[in-house]
């Protein structure tokens, strides 16, 4: 390795993809205190937060009154600088102690979103539940407990798990690779890790059919060791590995990229090895992001139709997911029982994301003790 | 000297591991892909992916990708900006459904959608009397792309907005500035570069698009098909070569797009820096 | 000797354990989409006739999907023993990969097909619009609901259809056939990629005036929303023959040819045509047929696709839907 090589891949470094917030500016010893400061301000800023809820005296507020307080009269100013005045800061600081931006603006942004949410989330899952239960609760027992429905259910959580795991293991290992070190062709690896997202489902499948099936050159040799890939659980698995390839990977990237190195060189020159490293110095940092990307990778795992639609064979009771007993069930004319399917993926998400919400949200406020 | 500077342990094993991986599961099944197009000579490829009714394709599927995607830059921008700076009745909710268009099998997504927005259903029917047809028009696909890749869009920017210390947005108030000038000079920037890759990646798999546009599309040439329908017609003629050529032209163009985006990335970062 | 009888008792439970059960026999069938019920039902009776013919059980894995995908699949290396399919020309494209041996058509009674199906109107309660006949689907004003006969073997025998009634009313024209063609199809509202995407259009979405529709699936859909659709069945139709056969090549290296060939071969049995016809395909045994005349118009004129009009599939298949073919034209104009 040249310094030249050196020089050319620090352009086509990942260039932090997922932004790299304030940090990445900062250099040299400062960077590492900045962090310090960010990360109590994150917190002091959650905890303002909760704070909020119950406006004034709020437990959480007293790490923060001072500089909340300091900061309060400037806020004011700033908002009337938007609005036009600058009169009357100092009267305005009581009642103004707690709010940071004009509440128009943050009524507003937050029924947009609510409307947008509406339309584009809470509607269709209504849509779905409504067809789920249209027919009774009896129907939708039966439909869920249908044999075949077992036997996918069963064959989707398989292939998600497995799918899941290869994929955040590979994420981790790229994710360190990618941002502990620099090298040649960096910028192409990061671009393959992203390729899944641009191929259509349908290619998705297609590819793998025309790797390992039949007509695939890989054929004869998995035909002389009588392996099945395709029309297989194999094939299925592989088809999902594909498709979520980039979940965990781009996610722990942009945050990994964000700390830089100087933790784990620290570390290492004390003399931990490389797992130690990993797990005591990196892991505690990407916590957050990687029960991200692995939720986000499971529900895209659990969901996947097109890619697994191709190399599945539809064979009932072998090689069907959930997502294609779904269509089947549909496409056999009964409509409600579909429905009623799909309501177990929709309601196994929700309840895992909202678990998770939850666990952040405990587990975040267990820490605030300490940062005060 | 850049090996000097590997105090890191660990990068012959994660290197090893990320490049089998990646040529196993990816470099591996394109490179078949490719394979099959070659079998074609060039004239050929070229004539099945510029057919006149495969071009007007690209021109819906480029078309309803864009909106969809830039739909999603600015609701999903401020879904999240909600979702992480400010507390709610039913936040949680909220946060807890971005993640459904991915749950959802496409299928389902598709004709839910759908019912929803023909002239008789939930949504479509009122506008229907307001003149406005969603379903079976490209409106309708821009409404199923918005919404299966919504939640590239939200959570590309929630990670970075959850890091950004709204700290700056104080310091900027203290100066004086107004509730857009801080969002210009201050926010904007720093979110640049999560927008870019959320954009990328809600018109990248927006393209790639089948099993939910084709129940909302209406299918009909020339108006609302849409590229992946291409390819799938050429296979159901059992034209593998054909297929892939569609194929590998829709990849080509995702592939530049996202590096285009790439490019301005870097800028947008360097900006950041400068 | 207790060790003795131990040992003698280890070598004979080691021997109960190495000697195999009777192999379940395992049968494979590729199908297409709308015939999960009827095979439901039919491998069953199967299973039972196995029984009695061979004292062995016989598990059977169902497959159902598009048609030219399944066929695809087959093609590409999913093992199916038999292969029921809506199309000939899906079989021939198996065939033409090697895995079929050549004449399979004239192996079974009947060009293969055990049952039939025909092409009928699905219009909404009292016929609000009077579609009567094919000449009707022109009207302005009259919404029309059919799969893309480029991606559903179902909407290619619609096309067919209603370009043998024109051939008929223009007198061999071909200029006024594909123009009327083309009318039927300008009122085409939504062209749903597969056969059961256009029902949920016409059934659930509500759109259109008129679903064409294979006959089978017109009846689900009747048992699926009762009281709210009705049956036209037009003077003329087109008569689709889903054939089946054996996988010579996936038979062979599973060692299943008697086991799939008696499977075939019962479906003509009266047993196995009064299951077709109670799933409404119409059994190819003209006796049996008529104990279903209460729900099929059996005076129904019906034309084949080796009539000379079409001259088979695969002249049919290039003139019509093939790349650039009369079909797209419709749309190019």
């Amino acid at each position: 390795m040249t310094t030249d090589a050196a020089e050319t891949t620090a352009e086509g470094l990942v260039t932090p993809p997922a932004g790299v917030p304030g940090g990445s500016g900062e250099s040299g010893g400062a960077a590492e205190e900045v962090k310090n400061i960010l990360s109590e301000a994150e917190r002091n800023f959650l905890s303002g937060r909760t704070g909020r809820g119950t406006e004034t005296g709020s437990p959480t507020g007293a790490g923060r009154a001072d500089s909340e307080a300091a900061d309060a009269g400037a806020r004011a100013d700033g908002e009337d600088g938007g609005t036009g005045g600058t009169d009357g800061t100092t009267p305005r600081r009581g009642r103004r102690g707690h709010r940071q931006e004009n509440p128009l603006i943050r009524g507003t942004l937050i029924a947009v979103s609510l409307v947008f949410a509406a339309l584009m989330l809470v509607l269709p899952l209504l849509a779905v539940l409504s067809q789920a239960f249209g027919a009774g609760w009896d129907n939708f027992v039966r439909s869920v407990t249908d044999t075949f429905t077992v036997k996918a259910l069963k064959l989707t959580l398989l292939t998600s798990l497995v799918a899941v795991t290869a994929n955040t293991l590979f994420g981790l290992t790229a994710a360190w690779a990618l941002t502990r070190y620099r090298f040649r062709g960096q910028g192409l690896l990061v671009t393959l890790i992203d390729l899944p997202f641009a191929v259509s489902p349908i290619i998705a499948g297609l590819i793998f059919i025309l790797t390992y099936g039949r007509l695939g050159w890989a054929a004869p040799f998995l035909e002389a060791h009588d392996l099945k890939i395709v029309f297989a659980t194999p094939g299925i698995i592989m088809a999902t590995v594909f498709v979520t390839i980039p979940f965990v990977a781009r996610e722990i990237i942009p945050v990994l990229a964000a700390r830089g190195t100087d933790e784990e060189q620290a570390a290492v020159l004390m003399g931990a090895g490389f797992f130690r490293t990993f797990f005591q110095v990196t892991l505690p940092h990407i916590r957050w992001a990687l029960v991200y990307s692995v939720i986000l990778c499971s529900a895209r795992a659990m969901g996947e139709f097109g890619a697994v639609s191709v190399v599945s064979g539809h064979l009932r009771g072998k090689t069907n997911t959930l997502p294609l007993h779904i269509e089947i069930l549909f496409n056999e004319h009964h409509y409600r029982e579909a429905f009623a399917v799909s309501a177990i993926l929709v309601i196994t998400s929700i309840v895992i994301l909202t678990a998770r919400s939850l666990v952040e949200w405990v587990s975040k406020k267990e820490e605030e003790p300490g940062v005060r | 000297m850049a090996k000097a500077k590997r105090i890191i342990p660990g990068f012959g094993l994660t290197m090893g591991l990320t490049m089998s991986y990646v040529g196993f599961f990816v470099l591996i099944p394109m490179v078949s892909m490719a394979l099959v197009t070659a079998d074609l000579s060039f004239k050929e490829i070229v004539k099945s992916a510029t057919d006149a009714r495969v071009l007007s394709s690209y021109k819906v599927s480029f078309l309803c990708s864009f909106l969809a995607a830039a739909i999603n830059t600015v609701f999903g921008t401020i879904l999240a900006w909600v979702l992480v700076r400010y507390r709610f009745a039913g936040r949680r909710l909220v946060d807890g459904l971005i993640e459904l268009p991915f749950a959802l099998p496409t299928a389902v997504a598709g004709i839910s959608l759908t019912w929803l927005t023909t002239n008789k259903g939930w949504i479509g029917g009122p506008l229907s009397k307001l003149g406005l047809e969603i379903a079976y028009t490209r409106v309708g696909i821009v409404v199923a792309l918005t919404f299966i890749t919504l939640p590239f869009m939200v959570r590309s920017i929630q990670p970075v907005l959850e890091q950004l210390s709204p700290d700056y947005e104080e310091a900027g108030r203290t100066l004086g500035a107004g509730s857009l000038t801080i969002f210009r000079k201050i926010i904007l920037p720093e979110l640049k570069p999560a927008m870019l890759t959320g954009f990328s990646l809600a018109f990248a798999r927006g393209l790639g698009e089948y099993g939910s546009v084709i129940f909302i599309a209406g299918n009909k040439p020339f108006q609302t098909e849409i590229a992946p329908l291409m390819i799938v017609t050429r296979l159901e003629e059992f034209l593998y070569g054909q297929a892939t050529a569609v194929a590998l032209f829709m990849l080509a163009a995702s592939f530049i797009i996202m590096f285009l985006v790439n490019r301005l990335q870097i800028r947008a970062a360097r900006f950041v820096e400068s | 000797m207790s060790n003795r009888v131990l040992a003698a008792l280890a070598v004979f439970s080691l021997l109960l354990i190495s000697v195999p059960a009777p192999a379940q026999e395992e049968l494979t069938n590729v199908s297409y989409d709308p015939t999960r019920e009827l095979y439901e039902a039919y491998n069953q009776a199967f299973q039972k006739h196995w029984q009695e013919l061979k004292k062995a059980d016989v598990t059977i894995v169902q497959s159902h999907g598009g048609s030219a995908k399944q066929a695809r699949s087959v093609i590409e290396g999913n093992e199916a023993d038999v292969v029921t399919l809506a199309l000939a020309s899906d079989i021939t494209a198996i065939e033409e990969a090697g895995l079929i041996n050549k004449g399979w058509q004239s192996e079974l009674p009947n060009n293969s097909s055990p049952y039939t199906s025909t092409i009928v109107f699905l219009v909404r309660k009292g016929n609000p619009k009077k579609i009567l006949d094919w000449g009707d689907l022109a009207r302005e004003g009259v919404g029309v609901i059919t799969p893309n006969p480029k991606t559903s073997g179902g909407a290619r025998w619609n096309y067919l259809a209603a370009w043998d009634w024109a051939d008929k009313e223009y007198d061999h024209d071909e200029t006024k056939i594909v123009a009327f063609v083309k009318q039927v199809f300008d009122n085409v509202l939504v062209l749903d990629s597969g056969a059961r995407g256009s029902t949920n259009t016409f059934v659930q979405n509500g759109q259109g005036d008129v679903l064409l529709a294979w006959e089978n699936e017109a009846y689900l859909s009747l048992a699926e929303r009762p009281g709210e659709f009705e049956i036209v069945t037009p003077p003329t139709s087109i008569l689709a023959e889903p054939p089946v056969t054996i996988v010579d090549a996936y038979v062979d290296k599973n060692g299943t040819r008697e086991l799939a060939t008696e499977y075939l071969k019962f479906l003509y049995s009266d047993e196995g045509q009064r299951i077709a016809g109670a799933h409404y395909y119409r059994p190819s045994n003209p006796e049996i047929i008529k104990e279903f005349a209460d729900y099929f118009d059996l005076g129904l004129k019906l034309v084949t696709i080796d009539d000379p009009l079409f001259g088979g599939w695969e002249v049919a298949q290039k003139k019509h839907f093939g790349d650039g073919g009369v079909f797209d034209q419709i749309y190019e104009k």
